[in-house]
């Protein structure tokens, strides 16, 4: 049963991650950002031209990054697993996930706040809550690098001797937080690389976010793969002082038998 | 091998100070000084290859690592000067 | 009637079994164990054998990754100055490249001793050299950092900003990223001292082969920027 919710909660995120692809760049036509330095008329063009593709792309966007919470829990949870009594690096990951992806929910706010009132406000503001929409979707790297940087530090030192991500997952973590730092420039240029439009302000951490997804959801799905019943036992045993050995194999697997633990 | 180490660290000295003296010439024709600029990156080359294959030890290493580690210095400097020569 | 299998033919109908890469990671003796020196002794260690990786094969995940990520901003450095060379002419004059090849022979100097430091833990040649080349290595970094910070603040004390030109916005990325990646090796010299004056393990070595590694991989990244930004014209 907990194999298969991690697979289901795994590919929701590979869903997510898709629709997000599909929203962004087919729908809203957000990817590639606007150049901060264009005039304002440019930014309110670009949502009356495309008005229903920004709300509808947008709005997907919200979406998705809900179907990403249950993917980043799976990690968490996997972690717990290999932690001991005191899971730091679980309960790091649990604040981190909602941090960031609530931060990116309000960037998608942002923008169909703008596009809401596109018609009526005049053009400075709707430049302005683009760049708010931006910013936020950019700025909020440092909970994303942490994030990356517990995933490493678990499994670096997992020393449970249970099976856990292989260790080049936990270079690459590193890598990818390293990679999320130059979000932090967006806020200082308004051309360049480092705006929010350029190669190293969004580009290199959006690619890398994306890459990311997609090589802890393959470790993950080869993780989760070789969990066996065993494990589940075991965990039930440790964690819940239960055991979830009952006598009659037909009864459905319901906790019916408490034994405690030793 | 730790008197290769020493060796090549005084090597690539000299050659700093070579590229340095190279590189503050003061040349009229920008042909010449894109040939000093060639061959200021060419020597960092070398100087990449040095440190990776002897300092980082990728000479005893998997091929493997040891050809990626060329690809990517051979790539990356041939980029760099293929970029510098078209300004 | 079916004749009865031999034990040569159960072997050649198994199919060899390799064990999951996760499953040796999660154990953590991925490639090197937790075993201390035979008997406790301090034996000399034999000498490298061939062909194997420095640090452990997933750090070079990292290193290639950091690495490209460098190529990228070279490449950006490049593309701008491809399209403004005037500008790039002229601001490169500003610079001193005096400066530049102190700061190269600083590092050179550093992947040296780190190096000599590594060897030194390595043979066991005494107690605390391999301490004092890597505390040597680590100053030579710091000396990096400080005389950054001189050369920053004389061109900002000179109106020369990230935001004066295409080339000082280029050159404040480039030599930026580097500076931030000189700071997190001496952060990872610190952590390699550490382990240092432990007793060695092969896992100690093979973290100190990779910290070292790291830090001959910032030093690599500075002998591209030296030439590119200060000398190449």
């Amino acid at each position: 049963m907990q194999k298969r919710i991690q697979i289901v909660c795994t590919w929701s995120g590979v869903i997510a991650a898709v629709i997000v692809g599909v929203g962004l760049l087919l729908l809203a036509k957000f990817i590639p950002p606007p150049h901060p330095d264009d005039p304002a008329s440019t930014f309110v063009a670009q949502y009356q031209h495309n008005l229903v593709g920004i709300r509808v792309g947008v709005t997907l966007m919200i979406i998705t990054l809900a179907l990403l919470v249950p993917w980043s829990i799976v990690i968490a949870a996997r972690t717990r697993r290999v932690e001991g009594s005191m899971p730091i690096l679980t309960y790091g990951q649990i604040a981190a996930i909602p941090f960031g992806f609530a931060v990116n929910t309000m960037a998608s706010v942002s923008w169909l706040a703008a596009a809401f009132r596109v018609g009526s406000a005049d053009a400075e503001t709707i430049r302005l809550f683009t760049d708010v929409g931006w910013f936020l979707f950019l700025i909020v790297w440092p909970i994303f690098s942490v994030w990356c940087v517990l995933i490493a530090a678990a499994i670096f030192t997992n020393q449970s001797g249970r099976p856990f991500f292989p260790r080049w997952v936990g270079y690459f973590n590193l890598w990818c937080a390293l990679a999320f730092v130059p979000g932090f420039t967006v806020v200082f240029f308004k051309t360049g690389p480092l705006a929010y439009n350029g190669i190293l302000g969004f580009w290199l951490s959006t690619i890398f976010f994306f890459v990311w997804l997609a090589v802890m959801t393959v470790e993950m799905l080869k993780l989760i793969n070789l969990d066996t019943p065993d494990d589940e036992h075991r965990d039930a045993s440790e964690w819940l002082g239960v055991s979830t050995h009952h006598a009659d194999p037909r009864l459905p697997k319901a906790v019916t038998d408490t034994t405690v633990a030793r | 091998m730790r008197q290769r180490v020493s060796l090549l660290w005084l090597v690539m000295l000299l050659m700093t100070l070579a590229s340095w003296s190279l590189g503050i010439e003061e040349v009229s024709r920008p042909a010449a000084a894109s040939m000093f600029g060639t061959l200021v990156l060419s020597i960092a080359y070398i100087k990449v290859r040095f440190i990776g294959l002897d300092f980082m030890e990728l000479r005893d290493s998997p091929i493997a690592l040891r050809l990626m580690f060329e690809i990517y210095a051979a790539a990356v400097m041939l980029l760099v000067i293929v970029l510098y020569l078209v300004a | 009637m079916r004749p009865a299998r031999s034990n040569a033919d159960q072997a050649n109908t198994r199919r060899p079994v390799r064990e999951p890469e996760i499953y040796r990671a999660s154990v953590g003796t991925y490639v090197f164990g937790d075993m201390p020196t035979s008997q406790g002794r301090r034996t000399p260690h034999a000498a490298v054998p061939d062909r194997h990786v420095p640090g452990e094969p997933g750090l070079w995940v990292f290193i290639f990754g950091d690495l490209s990520v460098f190529a990228v901003v070279f490449a950006v450095y490049l593309w701008y100055r491809m399209h403004e060379p005037g500008i790039f002419a002229a601001s490169q004059q500003q610079l001193e490249p005096a400066y530049g090849a102190a700061y190269t022979m600083l590092l050179l100097t550093s992947s040296l001793l780190v190096a000599q430091g590594v060897y030194a833990h390595r043979s066991y040649a005494a107690t605390g050299i391999a301490r004092r080349c890597l505390l040597g290595g680590q100053l030579c970094g710091m000396a990096f950092v400080v005389l950054k910070i001189v050369e920053y603040h004389s061109k900002i004390a000179d109106g020369l900003t990230i935001t004066a030109n295409s080339f000082y916005l280029c050159y404040y990325i480039v030599t930026g990223l580097h500076l931030f990646h000189v700071i997190l090796g001496i952060g990872v010299l610190t952590f390699l001292l550490n382990l240092a004056g432990k007793a060695p393990t092969l896992r100690r070595e093979a973290y100190i082969e990779g910290g070292a590694s790291f830090w001959h991989m910032v030093d690599l990244l500075w002998l591209i920027i030296f030439p590119l930004i200060y000398l190449a014209r």
